[in-house]
């Protein structure tokens, strides 16, 4: 069988395209990962004589030791094996895609291989066969690839600031390997369903005249369908009473699962929307407009399948990006409508903290009513089970609740005494701390302390999620990074007029005073800034998976219909007519892509946005229409660029014998 | 010279078998308790109008289709209770298929296509028998065409040297000569009537054409689901008579 592989993906190399070039992409785009996640392993680990640790036992009694000071590399770590989990996965769906299209047009030859006697089995081996025919000269290129492009990538890391320290390449070796060998997994993988399906294949089939469309709706699409429809309205609906932990990956799964639903009962609403669509269609170009809308609706299989990757890709990337936006813009307007305080100060250096005597001509200032200072710093906590990194501040709450909006949820607003604290709604309502309840914590290089709980404060994220007295025993005494001023409404003048007087009594070369407002529209760019690169580095390659099968699928669809455009030609379809045919059909079928994935995000980011908390109002919908218009366009650009190309190709191929050749 | 096809046990014997598909209407009947013989190395045209179920007819007496109601014997074997796994292992070894287009695989050569029997038997491919058989049919200076490359009568007659190859017990043949001229035609028929003559091939096949069907020893014919009349020895003005008949 192995022969009959090799020979049929010579022969329907159209077919195999596009889960050649997937597969490529794919394992470069591991390999590369690879590389990287190598790369930061490779930093060596601080010296253990610097770190700081902290010995705690949890409710079992097992003592567990945690440290400080490591380099920190598990944020980009994981969003390295974050990016190569995302183009696994990705190339996965991609290769399943074309291989299921792939087969579909070619049931003929699977049904009259059972015709002289091959067992499913053998039919199975024959399509897992092609599946490796494809992924080892795949597997190859993309390892070339990875080769060349990782040292590049590596120091376009290094640029972007992603990792704390500068990563060295090391030896590739291990990295291709295991990029090769998942990009051959891969592709077995992603022909798993479709070599099942082909090896149903009944011998009859070989007798039919249409390659398309029998029984597109199928019972095992109706199921998955079904689940993923009901599996997607239940997150959805939970989403939003469900807090904002929850709320996130409820509205991002069920997102996904109702994508999955729309693409899978794409059969049975397409083709009366298409038909709908049809209208403006045909009265726009009469002849191509027609053609192409009768073909569209007829050919289901082939419109579900170009509809398929247009719509997972925009609601996926739609919904990732509208709900992180959506998110960060909530918590900038909860912070600002939680801050009252109108002044930053913070030391000119960046990095320093402020001194205990700007802290204290702070205080004195007869123009300043109030000054919170929380002094970050990082603890261990010990629950039941384990025991975990916080993060925790030395600060008064008191002040933070003058210079915030601060309610108490539970408890009284005190100065916090030794053997005290005072924690964040979420930190009591996630690890089940209430008024009078002990954390057991402790600070790097310090003893093991304990604290009784004596108010409950919810601020969103001007409280942090537990907060101690100052002084304690054994307290390496961090300083706070900066302070936020509550100025005096009758012996204060203006927010500027006070910073700039403040900041000039101070010392410009010691301490920096912004009003508030411009504080926070200085953080939010640089916070923006990273979180779009984070998403670039998930979403271009998922996005560039999509282009591929949107292409490929259109090369695919565009290898069987010779006959079909020859035909036309014959009864006088003209060559512009058929062009004008083929970019109608691509317009028509990527706009209902767009508008479904519209209407499936829309449902999820609602629901995430009614989950979301801010003080006095809705959270502000922020929707990052720029990149989901490239997306879109990209879309539109390749499918209409392929489609040309393909119908133009055979136009110039057709003549009478194609029409009535018969293989 | 009618008892001689008589006295032959038949290659594959089809006891009241009915066959009906589902339609929006309910289910439409194709075949009416169909009980019917074919006589080993014997060629037996089936004929009927369009719609009678010679299709149907030859679809379960392949074990391609499953009769609702009946038995398909070849020899001893139930093709009617025969599971998927015992039926491909019937069609690799037992039955062959010539139809009327898309016989062949694209992707492999002539030569490729009449060794696939074997191949799939997991045998060695003797490159003799395989050669032999493309000899047989007047194709062995095409073996390393591809089926592209091929008119419909050659690809008509790959087909018949990839029955040849794998000697089968029955070869099914729906419509060989449709979509061929009439000469290209002729060769197929004659190919079909010398298997039969002189390997002793059985040949079952369906076909419109008088022509064709005047090649058989036996021709059935077929309306509404039901045998309504047979003719051993026909000759084309026979065949066309009774067809007039029939179809009136």
């Amino acid at each position: 069988m192995w022969r009959i592989s090799v020979r049929s993906v010579r022969h329907y190399w159209a077919l195999f395209a596009g889960t050649f070039v997937a597969l490529a992409l794919g394992v470069a785009l591991i390999g590369v990962s690879a590389a990287a996640l190598a790369a930061t392993w490779a930093v060596p680990a601080a010296p253990r004589a610097e770190s700081a640790s902290v010995t705690l036992t949890d409710g079992h009694g097992t003592a567990r030791t945690l440290s400080s000071g490591d380099v920190d590399m598990g944020g980009v770590q994981s969003v390295l094996a974050m990016a190569g989990v995302v183009s696994a996965f990705v190339t996965v769906f991609v290769i399943a895609g074309t291989c299921a299209f792939g087969i579909a047009l070619r049931r003929r030859d699977m049904g009259l291989l059972r015709l002289v006697g091959a067992g499913g089995p053998q039919v199975r081996r024959m399509v897992l066969g092609e599946s490796l025919a494809v992924a080892v000269p795949a597997a190859s290129v993309g390892c070339a690839v990875a080769a060349g492009t990782a040292p590049v990538v590596v120091k376009a890391l290094n640029g972007t600031g992603l990792s704390p320290v500068e990563l060295h390449l090391g030896p590739l070796w291990w990295p291709l390997l295991f990029a090769a060998g998942s990009g051959l997994v891969i592709a077995v993988l992603g022909m798993l369903a479709a070599s099942k399906r082909a090896a149903r294949v009944r011998p009859t089939e070989a007798l039919r005249e249409a390659d398309l469309d029998a029984r597109t709706m199928t019972a095992g699409r109706g199921v998955m369908g079904a689940l993923a429809l009901v599996a997607g309205a239940v997150m959805v609906a939970l989403a939003p009473g469900a807090g904002a932990e929850a709320a996130t990956p409820l509205a991002l799964f069920g997102t996904m699962a109702l994508a999955v639903a729309a693409t899978a009962f794409g059969p049975l609403y397409l083709p009366p929307l298409l038909r709908l669509m049809a209208l403006p269609l045909r009265w726009a170009d009469p002849v191509a407009g027609r053609l192409a809308a009768e073909s569209v609706r007829t050919s289901r299989r082939r419109t579900a399948s170009l509809v398929g990757p247009v719509l997972a890709i925009l609601a996926i990337v739609g919904v990732f990006t509208t709900v992180l936006s959506t998110t960060g813009a909530a918590t900038e307007a909860d912070d600002r409508a939680r801050t009252a305080a109108q002044l930053v100060v913070e030391p000119a250096t960046g990095g320093a903290t402020l001194g205990r005597d700007v802290l204290h001509r702070l205080r004195s200032d007869d123009r300043v009513a109030a000054v919170s200072a929380p002094a970050p710093l990082e603890v261990a906590v010990a629950g039941p089970d384990s025991v975990w990194k916080e993060q925790a501040a030395v600060a008064d709450p008191v002040a933070l609740a003058r210079t915030h909006r601060v309610t108490v949820v539970d408890g009284a607003l005190g100065h916090l005494g030794p053997g005290k604290v005072a924690v964040s709604r979420e930190f009591a309502d996630w690890y089940g701390y209430h008024v009078g309840s002990v954390v057991r914590y402790g600070l790097f290089g310090g003893k093991p302390m304990t604290g009784r709980v004596t108010a409950v404060l919810d601020g969103g994220s001007a409280v942090p999620p537990l907060l101690l007295p100052s002084g304690s025993r054994g307290t390496p005494a961090p300083g706070p990074e900066r302070a936020a001023v509550l100025l005096d409404e009758e012996t204060a003048g203006s927010a500027a007029a006070e910073a700039a007087d403040l900041a000039e009594r101070l010392g410009p070369d010691r301490v920096r005073v912004t009003p508030t407002a411009d504080w926070f529209g200085r953080t939010a760019t640089g916070q923006d800034r990273l979180n779009r690169l984070v998403l670039g580095v998930l979403t271009v390659p998922a996005s560039l998976y999509a282009l591929i099968a949107v292409a490929s699928t259109l090369v695919m669809s565009y290898s069987r219909r010779s006959r079909e455009i020859a035909g036309m030609r014959m009864i006088g379809v003209s060559a512009a007519q058929v062009r004008r045919m083929a970019l109608w059909e691509t317009l028509s079928t990527t706009l209902l892509g767009v508008v479904i994935a519209g209407v499936v995000v829309a449902l999820g980011v609602r629901a995430h946005r009614a989950s979301l908390d801010v003080l006095g109002g809705a959270a502000p919908l922020s929707v990052p229409w720029a990149m989901l218009g490239t997306l879109t366009a990209a879309c539109a650009v390749v499918g209409v660029v392929v489609s040309l190309a393909a119908s133009g190709r055979l136009l110039r191929q057709v003549s009478v014998a194609t029409v009535t050749s018969r293989q | 010279m009618a008892l001689l096809t008589d006295i032959r046990l038949p290659a594959v014997q089809l006891a009241a078998v009915s066959k009906s598909y589902p339609s929006a209407a309910g289910a439409v009947p194709v075949l009416r308790e169909v009980s019917l013989g074919f006589p080993q190395r014997a060629l037996t045209a089936v004929m009927g109008p369009s719609g009678s179920g010679k299709t149907t007819l030859l679809n379960c007496a392949a074990g391609l289709d499953k009769p609702d109601s009946g038995k398909v014997l070849l020899g001893d074997t139930d093709l009617a209770k025969c599971g998927e796994r015992e039926l491909t292992v019937v069609r690799r070894s037992r039955i062959g298929f010539v139809f009327q287009q898309f016989n062949l695989l694209p992707m492999l050569t002539a030569y490729e296509n009449v060794a696939l029997p074997l191949r799939l038997q997991r045998g060695r491919v003797k490159r003799d028998r395989v050669r032999e058989a493309l000899r047989q049919v007047g194709l062995e200076d095409k073996a390393d065409r591809r089926p592209a490359q091929l008119s419909g009568g050659q690809q008509q007659r790959v087909a018949i040297a990839r029955t040849l190859v794998a000697e089968p017990e029955i070869v099914f043949a729906d419509e060989p000569t449709g979509s061929l001229d009439r000469r290209s035609g002729r060769q197929i028929m004659e190919l079909l009537r010398d298997s039969v003559d002189r390997v002793g091939s059985t040949v079952v096949m369906v076909t419109h054409d008088p022509a064709a069907a005047a090649c058989a020893d036996r021709v059935v014919f077929l309306s509404d689901g039901k045998v309504v009349g047979r003719l051993d020895h026909p000759t084309a003005e026979a065949v066309a008579q009774q067809l007039s008949l029939w179809e009136r």
